[in-house]
């Protein structure tokens, strides 16, 4: 659908007003719809804990780690929920 | 050497970052050198190893919101991206989430305009119209076979 039909349809006449709230709007979709998804993969290095979200996320679908012992498949791993008791290991 | 990772590897979102963990197991069955057994149990341990391309997020993003191209009539990957959108410009989504989008623009001038009740009812269709086309993708059929001797 072209951005003007969708201008008619909502009767307004503002473009750079209704883009914006098409890209709100898109935003709301992602967040409870899985419509688009993206794909990135870091390098996990030895003693961090702490590895970067990908630029422009919106929700998480899944994350995965590389089993090497198992012909180089990436497999789910689980979420933890409560903080664990270590908050920081300066010597891990 | 990763192995049984969806075992012993579990992450955690703080805020901006992913935190990974590798549970060790430490309990044993061998008592230490005064009778006692180790009664710390599991923990939690930093990453112990490098793993190239270890790490693998999937997500969902922006992945082209307007396009040059009409996307009910052409591929994914046939789509041209429009940085700077204009009103010829399409939206990249089907037609009910097309539709969608202008209950969300409907709502959004409501609630300027300060009608909130008008704006819920937008609101409402627009929420409505997304579980109708989630409900689309799964729409199942499902077919029995009868019984050659049952009775009814």
């Amino acid at each position: 659908m072209k951005i003007l039909e969708v201008m008619e349809r909502a009767n307004t006449r503002d473009t750079n007003l209704t883009i914006a709230w098409i890209k709100d709007a898109i935003h709301a979709i992602e967040s409870t719809q899985v419509e688009n998804l993206k794909v990135n993969k870091q390098n996990v290095v030895k003693n961090t804990l702490e590895y970067d979200l990908p630029a422009g996320i919106i929700s998480i679908n899944t994350v995965s780690l590389l089993d090497t012992e198992d012909d180089n498949k990436y497999k789910r791993i689980r979420r933890i929920i409560d903080e664990p008791l270590i908050t920081e290991d300066t010597n891990p | 050497m990763s192995w049984d990772v969806e075992k012993y590897w579990f992450y955690r979102k703080k805020g901006r970052k992913i935190n990974l963990y590798k549970l060790h197991r430490t309990s044993s069955p061998v008592p230490d050198n005064q009778g006692r057994f180790a009664d710390k149990g599991d923990t939690f341990i930093y990453p112990d190893e490098n793993i190239e391309n270890g790490l693998r997020i999937e997500y969902t993003a922006f992945n082209k919101p307007f396009v040059s191209e009409d996307p009910e009539t052409t591929s994914e990957s046939s789509l041209t991206e429009v940085t700077s959108p204009k009103e010829s410009s399409h939206i990249n989504l089907n037609r009910m989430l097309s539709l969608a989008c202008v209950d969300y623009i409907k709502a959004m001038m409501a609630e300027r305009s300060g009608d909130i009740q008008t704006k819920e009812y937008y609101m409402r269709a627009f929420y409505k119209k997304l579980a109708d086309n989630q409900s689309n993708e799964k729409r199942i059929f499902v077919s029995n076979s009868q019984p050659i001797m049952s009775v009814r």
